[in-house]
């Protein structure tokens, strides 16, 4: 079992190295964009790459954020149930968060089968917007399988 | 069930979920979802869920909140913060209470580099306690104003808090950047105006410090001029079209990475905090946009926003009154959830009849925001205080003493601003007309 954690944080973590990657060409197109702008010659279709790397960016640190505890949750009022009743909020809400993540990677995968039917590109560069319903897509299965770690580990199935 | 029936029954069941301890973000969508499909179709659902991530997560309104988030990481990770308060310290910290008017003048400089509040809170921590405690100043002073001037990266510009409020109801982010400065300049001033009268009434809680040369003073006058410059770049540039808010974010990242790195302040450990740190805040945020998005459309087709905006117009009292009465659902909901999740969810329903009632929207999102700022000091969910404790061990119950006088002055502020509600707009007014 903890290997398999350990399999499933390493590709959470590959997917934030990549969403890194992304903000830092975010900011890479932007700045050069400004200079260019400046010589009068901007990027044509720079916000396109801006705006799918921000897809990458939010997108891809999704699972990881979820690894380390980091989307708000509402924690002071379970402080004061008993580690029971917390148990069983903690497999009820694991629970709903697989099955909505499942459920967006699924739509994800029809939504790019659509894109690549109607071969929706953007304006500027014509890049394809399906890769980015892909990507979005992996990262949602990637996050259902991060909260099935969660689930186990509440269940104490994180030790051999 | 009527639309309307089936929407309170909506508020109730998320009410649960955020209870039972379901991320807000997942929370909202899920229910957001579930009540589409209940209403409308469960194929529109699945559009609905798919289509609002996936314009949240490629919309280049967004792209703001990582930069500036990266931005204020990477001025966090590298001694900047330090450096701004050893500088006012030498101007400051010979008169009595001085260590901490020295703090709070040291975070308002750092906050216009730096949008975070808990950031800021952290870093003023370990440098302006230790050095308070140096002195012998009373704990209660020294945790409460470090505590207190966390919260003025909620108003202050860069604010991540101001980029959302602005992108939520569609105003201008530089025009929200202009109306956040004279309130935040007014509560740093009534932050240094209590720490005046608590040392008038109790001289032992903060003893003076030696003076410094005014050779010493000189010498550290780069530190305010290098973070003024980058302030004023980005607020001038964005103010005169030069560039979009998200290219303001990256130009002010680069000019903090320039000034860390020559300085030899920051590690590759340090940027690699920041990148990840700025992944996580960013993610977290948009993450929460996009899960309010979906309940937003559900909430739309139940139609209780208008429904809302009708009952509180209807209402006998005056506007003012109002006003207090959505002021105080927003503290209340702010300490139960989390303020910033609060504001994401609850902006929407109120901002309609806020606007029919007569209110400017960028006032009213000031107003909000000063509410938010007395959130994150005021129990039970006190993200400030928990931050000051954790870096100093201080009890709870000491900061939160320490924090009741600035807290009365951000009430103090926000009478001032029923009073002269221009003290938001007319910067705003004068500069962007």
């Amino acid at each position: 079992m903890q290997k398999f954690m350990k399999v499933v944080l390493a590709a959470d973590y590959a997917l934030f190295a990549v969403a890194g990657l992304g903000l830092g060409l975010m900011m890479l197109v932007t700045l050069t964009d400004v200079v260019m702008r400046y010589f009068g010659k901007p990027i044509v279709g720079g916000m396109e790459i801006v705006c799918f790397s921000s897809a990458v960016v939010i997108g891809f640190a999704i699972p990881y954020t979820s690894w380390i505890k980091g989307h708000i949750v509402v924690d002071f009022l379970l402080e004061k149930l008993s580690p029971k009743t917390v148990r069983i909020l903690q497999i009820i809400t694991r629970c709903m968060g697989i099955f909505l993540f499942v459920f967006a990677g699924y739509n994800f995968v029809i939504y790019g089968l659509d894109l690549i039917r109607t071969g929706e590109v953007t304006a500027g560069f014509r890049i394809p917007y399906y890769p980015i319903t892909f990507g979005l897509a992996l990262s949602c299965f990637l996050q259902s399988i991060t909260l099935l770690c969660d689930l186990l580990t509440t269940l104490g199935w994180n030790h051999e | 069930m009527s639309e309307i029936t089936v929407g309170i029954i909506a508020c109730f069941v998320l009410l649960l979920l955020f209870a039972a301890g379901l991320e807000l973000a997942f929370g909202m969508a899920l229910l957001g979802f579930v009540g589409f499909a209940y209403l409308v179709s469960f194929t529109a659902a699945s559009n609905l869920i798919v289509k609002d991530f996936f314009d949240t997560f490629i919309n280049y309104g967004f792209t703001v909140i990582p930069m500036f988030v990266l931005m204020g990481q990477i001025a966090s990770h590298s001694d900047i913060a330090r450096r701004l308060y050893m500088a006012a310290h030498k101007f400051v910290g010979h008169i009595p209470g001085g260590l901490a008017m020295t703090t709070v003048a040291g975070a308002t400089l750092f906050k216009a580099i730096c949008g975070s509040t808990l950031a800021t809170a952290a870093a003023f921590a370990g440098i302006a306690i230790p050095e308070m405690d140096r002195y012998k100043y009373d704990k209660r002073l020294s945790t409460g104003v470090v505590a207190s001037v966390g919260t003025l990266g909620v108003l202050i510009p860069p604010s991540i808090v101001l980029i959302i409020y602005a992108i939520i109801v569609e105003e201008s982010i530089g025009r929200m950047f202009l109306a956040g400065i004279v309130p935040g300049i007014v509560i740093a001033l009534f932050f240094i105006v209590v720490i005046y009268g608590w040392v008038r009434i109790n001289p032992a809680a903060a003893p003076g410090t030696p003076p410094a040369s005014w050779s010493e003073r000189v010498r550290t006058l780069p530190e305010f001029l290098w973070v003024s410059v980058i302030f004023f770049v980005i607020i001038g540039g964005m103010l005169g079209g030069f560039f979009s808010p998200t290219e303001a974010g990256s130009i002010g990242t680069l000019a903090v990475l320039i000034l860390a790195a020559a300085r030899k302040e920051l590690t590759l450990k340090g940027l690699v905090l920041s990148v990840s740190e700025s992944l996580r805040t960013a993610c977290m945020v948009i993450t929460l946009i996009a899960g309010s998005m979906v309940l937003g459309h559900f909430l739309a087709v139940t139609e209780i926003p208008f429904r809302a905006a009708d009952w509180i117009l209807g209402l006998p009292i005056p506007p003012s009154l109002i006003m207090c009465f959505i002021i105080l659902i927003y503290l209340i909901g702010g300490t139960f959830i989390d303020d910033l999740a609060f504001m994401i969810l609850a902006t929407p329903i109120f901002y309609p009849a806020v606007i029919q009632l007569g209110y400017d929207p960028v006032w009213f999102g000031i107003v909000i925001l000063i509410t938010i700022m007395i959130g994150v000091v005021i129990p039970p969910v006190a993200m400030c205080v928990f931050v000051v404790r954790g870096i100093t061990g201080v009890p709870i119950n000491v900061i939160y003493r320490g924090c009741l006088p600035f807290i009365l002055s951000l009430v103090a502020c926000l009478a001032l601003l029923f009073l002269f509600p221009s003290l938001a707009y007319f910067l705003p007014n004068l500069l962007m007309k």
